[in-house]
């Protein structure tokens, strides 16, 4: 048993890894860009100023580098000259399509531009080699490292040095107007001076191309921050994601848990009701009722419930929506009202859909239970029926619906979506909403691993739970 | 159904036999059938295509005319449905009576002209479909109503016969908006003035599209991974079942909004495959199960040893046997897919283009409206149930435990 | 079917502003805080006040004789014939009794994403929240923005040439204390009161310019770019130096906020933050879930999906003029709008905002009691236009008969009148309706398809094939009249609008179809000059700039505001002027040209400026709105009497 138990976890960490491969590469491969998502928006002119702000903005959330392998250490020279005609119209009339996706790659390539666009100082081409000069100030510099991971003061000396590292080399561009060419030569002759002192930082052996090929890329980034336990931080807010994740994670679970103990609790006696009367009227009348609810849309029963008994058409016996109202200075058991008090409604849409099928795994197990022969033995014995029912039947009707307990984890979060928006709770599900719609990268991944975490243990606990329960099960 | 009595039955029979004497599902599968019914007859009761039209050049019918004109019916879903309507019924009412016809041939020839029959209506059938999608059809998009109300101004009133309920889903008219239910418009009108009743009616064919489809595709693969996973077992079944394995984790509502949000220029079909993409994990695991209990039986070992070829044993010899449960699941996914559809209609992810009943429900919660709550909850909540109750009578009649 | 396929796909394109607003709790955010977005940094350009009104050397703030500048020196300086601030009076319609005291509590549709002015990202709400709790150098009279008197600054002037601007400081004035336990060890060090510096303006733009600072400084960093660092003279005095003399450098001077330079520059315990990095520190900074500032109310508390708590600031400067008129501001987060109406019913509001379709539902004509006793309605207008744009480097849309034609069928009032429940008025050019620039004898295009019909003929649409779509051969290739309608994504409002436009079109042998974005796709569609057409609005600013807008430089500029790629010298030399024209009659002059010359060209076509109804009871004075932000002010409300 431990061993099958510990062999089962060990498997969660490679399937782990895929899910958070297939979930990162579905998010980060869809269209849209994250640079212009979670909050930086270019609504000005695309200045120097503003445009080194993106490219800040971009490496702090690894947006600058590929998706999940990185071939920039093959660019050629002409490659990225024809980026820096393209973005700058230089020549040519590109489509504001291309010189925007130009102007990206541009900000994106950072250190595998720097020995192209040195070269490119020399290009025949003034206004070539004056951008090649601006291009090269964003490029060459280095960005600052997570002073909140590991030893923060390790991390501020080397942003000190990196600091100083990209002050180094300011001002040695020509802006636009001062394309002079006394300015370019100066550019030249500081670049080319740096150059020689740092180029071999800039130049990939095969074995170093290799090895960029596969780790400095958006997910390997990820996946060694995930190893750490950093889930980054929100592009809207910048709090920790993780953190926000499990504040969030006490409204849904409060809202679903209250739900699920709800469903068990009336699909409980429901169940039972039915199977001992199993095949009367008031069986078929429940079974087909129960049906129905469970053929409710969540977000119409909500909707529903909400007009009828929050919004005064007719009744405004409930809060609208709403996890809580804190009035001012609660006591602990006044704020468990009122809290109760908004979960009503909310409570009850979530249960409905449970109950149905609670109701029948209840009604089977004991079913199942009833026709047994030790039941059999009990009533043999004189044992009066409700005696019969209640302790044998139901006590022993009553274990596959508990295993059924574990399954239930994922759902706590990822069950009340819609409710959570109906309802306006601020929960994961209207987490997720709003951090879709936000493009929020980090939260949309926390998220979806949070809950996928929550599903690989719930699937543990219930194959772990069923196989403790019932011996028959054959654990290899 | 006609006449099961000469030979042996069947285990189709037997099964038919047993989902007969399960009276609500009975009834369910009428029920589904009807909606289907309401679905593809819907233009003969809701048409701003006058049947018949005379303004003085001559007779003509407009709503014929356009049942496959894109400047009308503007949507895929709407073409297809229109050639059920059309070649569709004409085929189906001369090969009933052929069918019927045939059920005085003795047991074998019956089976092989019934097959025939059925073979060439669904041909000539998709045969229309295909050259209907491949050269569609424009014309200058008349608004009859709009001409009658000039003409009848200029004293010159045409001859003009609609159907009973005169709009199309598409017509808007802003000096109408949000008017609640009255005789000309029995549920009233949305914001844009456009007819409710009309749009809750070509809903219809909406859900219905998706469901059939979306499980459609997922059926399709989820088969074809779990018999190929069930077949060879070993090492192919360990990669392909850890794929199920990491699909199954990510919780698939979630990963539905996620992936649909994340494309921006989303189209109702869109919509049928992300749900396709996500539920082919249960069809997969299920055939696969079967596979596994089945290839070691008996029938499947003669099959080997007479050298049948892998291909026909696994599509011929077993699938057809595994395919029951498939069946019952395919149905509660039609049900399930629909309210996916209208959730993510709903959440405002779906397709705007189309009268999807979730977007209805979406409009009613901002415009505080009765009607346009009620009409679409009640419409999903019923087609919802009918093919839940349908589902689970399949399943019962098809459990040989439940057979009395 | 691959046609099929298509036409559920479809080009798109893009929008600058948004949309509007409403509709689902979640995209209510993002709408808002795009109008935000540009109200807060966006196309605010503004122009030297015009000329003080006529009481401008009597006595200040007539209103029950109270004077708002405290000492003679004060007066003095106030006084100075090259002081660019006038002096304060009340807003015109300001009640006459005032109850002060009590809570006012109201909603906010979203939480912001932090509450540092700066650092934070931009959103409607941030904006929103600091006007409770921020001061600015000069205060800017809500009915005539025109007019801005002294508020942090006694005194501003600006030199011959245009370049400096000097700024006296108001000597006393203190920084809020911060939200936390000063009796905590851990914040002994925040203890000392810290009065408001000339440094503070400098670090404000030392902040907007550092790099590192994301979130709302990237936005305002276009506009102060070309400011040179704030020279400090004393505590009391600083300089600032532009570039060029501009007509839109004044405005940017008097949004310039400061910031506490005692408190961003330092973590949690106190300790400095490096040179090479504090500018990225204030991205993550430890007080940025709190506000601080130097306003009439201080920032209590944020909880979480609840709301925010502001109390009256017991330092606050101008209690004489603009004082707090409560005690505590409640503004409760609420994201279901539907919700809004019940809370203000059950009084868990003050007051509130409606949404369109709601007032239509529950409002439009139950007035005057709406069923309720002593609920009183207010409708008042808002700054932001909305638009559709077409992109003038299509083939389609490069004729302006067919803008013209295109305009003509867009039904704008019966829109208005139906799904935007009448509150909004159709307009004819970019510019605020109440804003002189406006010109008032433009009136909209009619709703006319007679009229469109024939204007796209005369520029040569025909439909020659016979399948109800015009065609025109372009470039040799014959093509027809079938083009992308990007809406804004999530709001049942333009997706009601684009099913009534796509028939109308229909009607004149044009197919639309209509394409829902959400905001970040919008963007990228816009700038990338990706799309046919899209819907948009603006918020035009009071002290008009074109240039950002309507400069042909800035049409193939990727990522500016030009999306519509609109070109016309005429324009050109118009925007150009404006932005050196001092004179107010002149700017008049030539902003109406310049309306003319966008209604004749239709880049755009004009859709509506929005009005807002506001509920409230009784027990609140009428409420006066700023002409700008009609929300933003909370001085600007007040109890009749205090509620129980």
């Amino acid at each position: 048993m431990l061993q099958y138990a510990v062999k089962r976890t060990l498997w969660m960490v490679p399937t782990f890894f895929l899910i958070s491969l297939v979930v990162f590469a579905l998010i980060n491969l869809a269209p849209g860009n994250p640079g212009q998502a979670g909050g930086l928006e270019n609504v000005g002119s695309g200045a120097a100023v503003q445009s080194k702000s993106v490219i800040i903005f971009k490496r702090q959330f690894n947006l600058d580098k590929p998706v999940l392998v990185n071939t920039r250490f093959a660019m050629t020279r002409g490659d990225v000259r024809g980026l820096v005609a393209t973005a700058n119209a230089l020549g040519s009339t590109p489509t504001p399509a291309q010189r925007i996706a130009a102007k990206n790659d541009l900000e994106d390539g950072g250190q595998y531009l720097v020995r192209h666009l040195v070269a490119l100082l020399d290009d025949a081409d003034p206004a070539m080699a004056q951008l090649a000069a601006q291009y090269l100030t964003s490029a060459a510099s280095l960005a600052l490292v997570s002073e909140t991971a590991g030893d923060p003061d390790a991390a501020r000396l080397e942003n000190r040095r990196r600091e100083a590292f990209n002050q180094s080399f300011t001002g040695w561009a020509c802006p636009g107007e001062l394309a002079a060419t006394p300015c370019l030569t100066d550019a030249r002759r500081h670049w080319q001076g740096w150059w020689t002192e740092h180029h071999a930082a800039y130049e990939y052996t095969p074995a170093e191309s290799a090895w960029v090929f596969l780790t400095d890329t958006r997910f390997a980034k990820y996946w060694y921050n995930l190893v750490h336990l950093d889930f980054g931080i929100s592009a809207i807010d910048r709090e920790p994601v993780l953190a926000k994740v499990l504040r969030k994670l006490k409204y849904s679970i409060s809202l679903s848990l209250t739900a699920i103990l709800l469903a068990y609790l009336v699909a409980v006696p429901v169940g039972v009701y039915s199977a001992v009367k199993s095949g009367s009227r008031s069986d078929t009348v429940l079974t087909v009722v129960l049906f129905l609810l469970y053929s409710l849309p969540t977000f119409f029963t909500g909707t529903v419930l909400l007009r009828l008994f929050s919004q005064g058409t007719p009744f405004a016996w409930f809060p609208v929506g709403r996890f809580e109202t804190l009035p001012q200075d609660p006591t602990t058991l006044g704020w468990l009202v009122d809290v109760a008090w908004h979960l009503v409604l909310p409570v009850c849409t979530s249960a409905s859909v449970a109950l149905a099928a609670l109701s029948r795994y209840a009604r089977t197990g004991v079913i199942d239970v009833i026709r047994a022969d030790y039941i059999r033995t009990a009533r043999a014995k004189g044992l009066e029926e409700p005696v019969v029912i209640l302790k044998h039947a139901v006590r022993n009707g009553m274990i596959p619906i508990l295993t059924l307990l574990g399954g239930i984890l994922p759902v706590l979060v990822s069950g009340s979506v819609v409710i959570e928006v109906v309802f306006t709770i601020p929960g994961m599900g209207s987490f997720l909403v709003e951090s879709i719609t936000s493009r929020d990268y980090n939260s949309v991944m926390a998220v979806l691993l949070a809950s996928a975490v929550l599903t690989l243990v719930g699937i543990l606990i219930s194959d772990l739970s069923y196989a403790l329960v019932d011996p028959r099960i054959n654990l290899d | 159904m006609t006449d099961a009595v000469a030979d042996d039955p069947t285990w189709g029979q037997i099964i038919w036999g047993q989902f007969r004497r399960r009276k609500l599902a009975y009834a369910s599968m009428w029920g589904v059938f009807g909606l289907f019914l309401i679905a593809v007859y819907s233009p003969i009761f809701i048409s701003n295509k006058p049947f018949v039209w005379n303004a003085g050049e001559g007779i003509e019918s407009p709503w014929l005319m356009t049942l496959f004109n894109r400047s009308t019916y503007e949507n895929a879903i709407d073409i297809f449905f229109n050639s059920l309507l059309f070649p569709g019924t004409a085929l189906v009412l001369p090969a009933a009576w052929l069918w019927r016809a045939s059920a005085v041939l003795p047991g074998r020839s019956r089976v092989a002209r019934r097959r025939r029959i059925a073979g060439a209506v669904v041909g000539i059938w998709l045969a229309c479909l295909l050259g209907i999608l491949a050269f569609p059809v424009q014309t200058s998009p008349v608004n009859h109503p709009r001409v009658e109300d000039r003409l009848t101004a200029a004293g010159t009133p045409p001859l003009a016969i609609y159907p009973p309920i005169p709009y199309s889903y598409a017509d808007t008219d802003v000096k109408l908006s949000s008017q609640g239910p009255s005789l000309g418009h029995w549920l009233g009108t949305d914001a844009a003035g456009s007819d409710v009743f009309a749009r809750m009616v070509f809903g219809t064919r909406v859900s219905l599209t998706v469901g059939l489809f979306a499980v459609a595709i997922y059926i399709t693969i989820g088969t074809l991974v779990g018999a190929v996973a069930g077949y060879f077992g070993g090492r192919t079944d360990a990669v392909l079942m850890r794929i199920v394995e990491v699909v199954i984790c990510i919780p698939s509502l979630f990963l539905i909004l996620s992936v649909a949000a994340f494309i921006t220029e989303r189209s109702i079909f869109h919509i049928m495959f992300i749900i396709a993409a996500v539920a082919w994990t249960g069809p997969a695991r299920l055939v696969r199960a079967e596979f596994m209990r089945m290839r070691d039986l008996d029938f499947v070992s003669a099959a080997k040893a007479s050298g049948f070829s892998r291909t026909s044993i696994i599509f011929e010899e077993i699938l057809p046997n595994a395919l029951g449960p498939v069946l019952v699941s395919a149905t509660f996914g039609v049900a399930s897919a629909i309210l996916v559809e209208s959730t993510m209609s709903f959440l405002g992810l779906g397709d705007i283009t189309v009268p999807s009943w979730g977007q209805i429900l979406a409009a009613g919660r901002n415009d505080n409206s009765w009607v346009l709550i009620l009409a679409p909850g009640l419409a999903i909540f019923l087609t919802v149930s009918l093919l839940n109750l349908l589902g689970e009578g399949l399943r019962d009649a098809l459990d040989p435990k439940l057979r009395g | 079917m691959k046609r099929l396929l298509q036409s559920g796909f479809g080009v798109a394109l893009l929008a600058l502003l948004v949309v509007v607003g409403l509709i689902n709790t979640a995209q209510l955010h993002n709408l808002e805080s795009h109008v935000a977005a540009l109200e807060a940094g966006g196309l605010r350009v503004a122009g030297t006040p015009a000329a003080p009104p006529a009481a401008a050397t009597g006595s200040v703030g007539e209103k029950a004789g109270e004077i708002c500048t405290l000492s003679a020196a004060d007066e003095e300086a106030l006084n100075d014939p090259a002081n660019l601030l006038v002096p304060f009076r009340y807003p015109e319609n300001w009640p006459a009794s005032i109850a002060r005291g009590g809570t006012l509590k109201r909603q906010i549709a979203s939480e912001p994403p932090g509450l540092n002015l700066i650092a934070s990202n931009n959103s409607a709400d941030i904006s929103e929240l600091y006007k409770y709790i921020t001061s600015r150098i000069g205060y800017q009279d809500p009915t005539n923005p025109d007019a801005i008197s002294p508020d942090l600054a006694l005194k501003v002037t600006k030199s011959e040439d245009g370049l400096t601007y000097d700024v006296w400081l108001r000597k006393g004035v203190v920084w809020q204390t911060p939200a936390v336990d000063l009796n905590d060890p851990r914040h002994a060090w925040l203890q000392a009161p810290h009065p408001l510096v000339a440094s503070d303006f400098a670090f404000a733009l030392e902040l907007i310019q550092n790099p590192q600072v994301v979130g709302r400084a990237a936005s305002l960093r276009t506009y102060f770019e070309a400011w040179k660092p704030i020279e400090v003279v004393d505590d009391h005095h600083f300089r600032i130096r532009v570039a060029e003399d501009l007509y839109t450098n004044l405005p940017q001077v008097f949004d310039l906020e400061p910031m506490p330079r005692w408190l961003y520059r330092f973590d949690e315990d106190g300790h400095p933050f490096d040179d090479a990095t504090w500018g990225d520190k204030q991205n993550t900074h430890w007080y940025n879930q709190k506000g601080i500032g130097l306003g009439a109310y201080r920032f209590v508390e944020w909880q979480e999906g609840v709301r925010l708590t502001f109390e009256r600031n017991p330092t606050y400067h101008a209690t004489k003029c603009m004082p707090a008129n409560f005690d505590r501001v409640e503004i409760n987060v609420m994201k279901d709008q539907q919700a809004w109406l019940r809370n203000l019913k059950t009084h868990q509001l003050d007051y509130t905002q409606i949404m369109p379709q709601q007032f239509n539902a529950e409002i439009r004509g139950k007035l005057p009691y709406l069923g309720e006793e002593g609920l009183k309605l207010a409708i008042h207008d808002e700054a932001s236009y909305y638009y559709i744009g077409w992109n003038a480097t299509r083939p389609l849309f490069a004729d302006k008969r067919v803008r013209k034609a295109l305009t003509l069928a867009f039904d704008r009032a019966g829109l208005v009148e139906s799904v935007f429940a009448g509150l909004g008025e159709v307009t004819s050019g970019p510019f605020d309706q109440r804003n002189p620039c406006y010109d008032a004898s433009i009136a909209p295009l009619p709703y006319d398809l007679e009229a469109a019909k024939a204007l796209l003929l005369e520029a040569g649409w025909k439909d020659t094939d016979g399948d109800g779509v015009l065609d025109q051969v372009i470039n040799g290739k014959r093509t027809p009249f079938e083009f992308t309608l990007v809406i804004y994504g999530g709001s049942t409002e333009y997706e009601t609008l684009a099913r009534v436009y796509r028939e109308a079109l229909l009607e004149i042998g044009v197919k639309m179809t209509a394409q829902p974005l959400e905001w970040a796709a919008q963007l990228k569609k816009t700038a990338e000059r990706d799309f046919d057409a899209y819907t948009g609005a603006w918020v035009p600013g009071w002290e008009i700039d074109l240039h950002q807008l309507w400069h042909s430089s800035q049409a193939d500029k990727p990522e500016s505001s030009n999306y519509v790629s609109f070109r016309s010298p005429e324009g050109d030399r118009i925007a150009e002027a404006l932005r050196r024209e001092f004179d107010p009659e002149k700017r008049t002059a030539l902003c109406h040209a310049f309306h003319k010359l966008i209604a004749d060209e239709q880049p755009y076509t004009f859709f509506y400026q929005r009005k807002r109804p506001m509920l409230y009871w009784d027990h609140m004075n009428d409420p006066v709105f700023a002409k700008l932000n009609p929300h933003r002010d909370a001085r600007l409300l007040s109890f009749a009497t205090r509620p129980e």
